[in-house]
């Protein structure tokens, strides 16, 4: 493309529009307690004296809470309890256990607006995600999987359905609740029983799940959680009395898992990284096409396993979709991840934060070309301006490695075959995006990109009845929906 | 004049039929311990040459209509039952007996016949449409995962091996086989079967007697996604799944009886797929 073309496009100015009134959610009737022990046979433990830890707020860097950090003999208590649990639990009625993870999902209904608080303060994503995608999910989650638990004879035909014992359950921090209602549910309804680690960043959350399940009378044991960090999860899945992991996070983890259990019969399933392609073919409906783009890198500050972190555009309408997205983003508002005209939160963690700036400035080096939005930064808190690479090549590192951050690169292509290929040429492959008018090119092309999720003219959508996971190193298995069901499951 | 005109038995890489590239041989004898004939040690650039064949087929394969891939099945059914004498004849030499190899042979024709009655069926059972609870349409659907390396060097019986084999190519893959030490000939001899019933080139790869590293390659090789052991022993299970790792590779064990056991399972060509789940927004 020329200069001349790139020139003719010119850019809004949003100058006017720019200032919101402040609208925060309130926290004050939130009840965060000074520390938190571990959730162990149905009672939090005494903070004793095990390590500690803490867990900041994001958006201020100030300390929300201290937990325990689950050694050796506090794995095996709980793994003990689960052990216990699973005995009583596992010969409960399909519908008795259904009964106790509908009720779980009611609770979690009633107290969706203090739980989507919670989990903005302890993670920095925004108010309007927490409340209007996490927790509703979380919920939907619950009731999707009780619905299951006196059904699994008709699950899978021509063969008998049984449980498997105590899972060991890892989940990461950038949808705390929502990942472990996604790891909990379909393990409680299949009748196994659970100990489960959230992230050492996002502890808070799932100790208000802890005490939904004392209000819902869980029986003791069947889920027990373990604060930590990468030592108690590796402590975890070592431990000799579990029967099934269940790990979502890094592939280098995932691999790491992989080799600890070799030479075990324990089954796996593994929810790892990505590098999505998000595919914009000339006869795409542009506006559309870009709110979609923004929605695939920029949701939950791009902490997203399967964002659209690659864009693919077709060559004649780059220049076009690329000054729509400048101009899209200059109208995004970094900020208060409690303010309800937030769309991009607090990047979770310093840690994060300064591996995203690091890419940053790897791009730079690579010799790409950077776009920033040009919006006020909040003057505290970890925060990352929304960023897009162009002139980025398929070798560069930018466009190879997962950022899981608010920075998009841009290719072009010029033919569909050319756009799978590029999409095609990463280890990864758990999600993809297409944009187009014409019904057959998207059949064509979301039949030939090899990722487990593929969206066609959207991004970044989940329903607990919609199986979700990766083609070869994002992962193995799938959760969510009746496929969803088979990674708790054993069948004879 | 009455000799005989004995065959040699090759490598079946690509559609040929070739010779090692390490010159080596291996000894086949019979059940006396007397030597029967050679068949090719496989290196690991067999192995490699073989892993190209597989990829370059892989996706023209999986594009083939589920009803051609199910009519191709049922040729390999059809050649299998009117060479049966043949393979009888060559597993009974490799020490078995007339029962026994006459059993193998005629469940192997039946399996074939099974699988290719599933080529397109199984994805009726397990897709699924996804009722989610927004104005999209959303499905999922099973994938070939590309293609598989099968371990069955350490199997046990010709019914076991087609019993391996069958289900991965029914769902879509290729596949790099390493053909079982036991019974080696009717194993290789299959090769044949498989060229005349329109199998295209390098969707069936089979190579015989392994030297020493050439297994732990087809673990450890990165481009493979896909592996499968049969009748592995702990040892080399726990190796194998270590190396695995590096490429994440979907990697199963499995013992001969029980695969001869599950035969005809559509679970079996499951164990070769991946889950797909597309969406669409439904509205003007």
């Amino acid at each position: 493309m020329s200069k001349k073309e790139k020139q003719t496009i010119p850019a809004l100015t949003f100058s006017a529009s720019k200032s919101y009134a402040p609208a925060p959610e309130s926290n004050v009737h939130i009840g965060i307690e000074k520390e938190y022990g571990l959730f162990i046979d149905g009672h939090f433990t005494k903070n004793g004296s095990a390590k500690h830890f803490e867990s900041i707020n994001p958006s201020t860097g100030k300390v929300l809470s201290t937990f325990t950090l689950a050694g050796q003999e506090e794995v095996n208590t709980a793994v003990q309890a689960a052990s216990k649990a699973y005995k009583h639990w596992s010969k409960l009625s399909g519908l008795e256990r259904g009964l106790y993870l509908f009720r779980i999902a009611r609770i979690i209904q009633e107290r969706s607006r203090e739980l989507a608080i919670v989990e903005s303060m302890d993670s920095g994503k925004t108010i309007r995600e927490s409340r209007d995608v996490d927790i509703p999910l979380v919920a939907a989650h619950f009731f999707y999987y009780a619905g299951w638990a006196d059904k699994l004879d008709y699950a899978f035909p021509g063969k008998n359905v049984h449980s498997l014992g105590v899972a060991a359950q890892i989940i990461p921090w950038n949808f705390p609740l929502l990942m472990a209602a996604w790891k909990i549910a379909p393990a409680l309804a299949a009748g196994n029983t659970v100990v489960i680690k959230p992230a050492e960043t996002t502890p808070l959350s799932i100790m208000f799940l802890a005490q939904i399940f004392q209000e819902a009378e869980l029986p003791a044991g069947v889920v027990n959680i373990l604060t930590g960090d990468g030592s108690t999860g590796e402590l975890l899945v070592s431990h000799r009395d579990i029967h099934k992991v269940a790990f979502t996070g890094s592939t280098e983890v995932g691999k790491k898992i992989m080799r600890k259990l070799a030479g075990t019969n324990i089954p796996y399933t593994l929810e790892l990284g990505g590098k999505g392609a998000n595919i914009i073919f000339d006869d795409a409906a542009p506006d559309q096409a870009v709110e979609g783009i923004i929605n695939a890198i920029f949701f939950n500050q791009g902490h997203v396993c399967c964002a659209g972190s690659r864009l693919l555009v077709q060559e004649g309408i780059a220049p076009t979709i690329i000054q729509k997205l400048r101009d899209r983003m200059e109208t995004l508002i970094v900020g208060d991840p409690l303010d309800k005209n937030t769309d991009i939160g607090a990047i979770n963690s310093k840690a994060q934060l300064d591996k995203i700036h690091e890419y940053i400035k790897i791009g730079q080096d690579e010799g790409a070309t950077m776009y920033q939005s040009t919006n006020p930064m909040p003057s505290s808190g970890f925060y990352c301006r929304p960023t897009l690479f162009t002139d980025v090549a398929q070798s560069h590192k930018i466009t190879q490695d997962e950022i899981f951050g608010p920075v998009l690169t841009i290719q072009t292509f010029r033919t569909p075959d050319e756009a799978i290929e590029k999409a095609n040429n990463t280890p990864y492959g758990l999600s993809g995006g297409v944009w187009t008018n014409k019904g057959a090119k998207i059949f064509k092309v979301t039949s030939q990109i090899k990722a487990g999720v593929l969206w066609a003219n959207t991004f970044n959508k989940f329903d607990p009845t919609s199986p979700f996971g990766g083609f070869k190193e994002s992962g193995l298995g799938r959760e969510g929906g009746l496929h969803g069901l088979s990674a708790y499951v054993k069948l004879s | 004049m009455d000799i005989h005109v004995k065959k040699t038995y090759k490598h079946y890489v690509d559609g040929q039929f070739i010779r090692s590239e390490s010159g080596r041989t291996h000894v086949v004898t019979d059940k006396n311990g007397d030597g029967l004939t050679h068949v090719n040690a496989s290196s690991r650039k067999d192995l490699r040459s073989s892993v190209q064949a597989a990829h370059k087929s892989a996706h023209p394969w999986a594009k083939r209509s589920a009803y051609n891939r199910g009519q191709i099945l049922y040729r390999v059914a059809e050649v299998l039952s009117s060479r049966s004498n043949e393979f009888i004849n060559e597993l009974k030499l490799e020490g078995f007996s007339q029962k026994q190899a006459q059993m193998e042979v005629a469940k192997s024709i039946e399996l074939w016949v099974s699988y290719s009655g599933w080529s397109d069926k199984y994805q009726a059972i397990f897709s699924t449409v996804n009722p989610v609870a927004s104005a999209h349409f959303n499905f999922s659907n099973p994938e070939p995962v590309g293609f598989v390396g099968l371990d069955a060097s350490r199997g046990n019986g010709f019914l076991a091996l087609n019993a391996a084999i069958a289900p991965i190519i029914c769902g879509g893959n290729s596949v790099v086989v390493i053909v079982p030490n036991k019974g080696v000939l009717a194993a290789l001899s299959l090769a044949e079967v498989f060229h005349t019933s329109d199998v295209p080139a390098g969707v069936i790869n089979l190579l015989s007697a392994p030297l020493a590293d050439t297994l732990e390659h087809l673990f450890a090789h990165r481009d493979i996604p896909s592996a499968c052991c049969l009748d592995c022993s702990d040892h080399d299970r726990k190796r194998y799944q270590e190396i695995a790792a590096d490429n994440m590779k979907r990697i199963r064990f499995i013992e001969s009886n029980d695969l001869v056991k599950s035969s005809s399972s559509p679970y079996e060509i499951m164990a070769y797929q991946e889950i797909k789940t597309t969406w669409h927004p439904i509205g003007l």
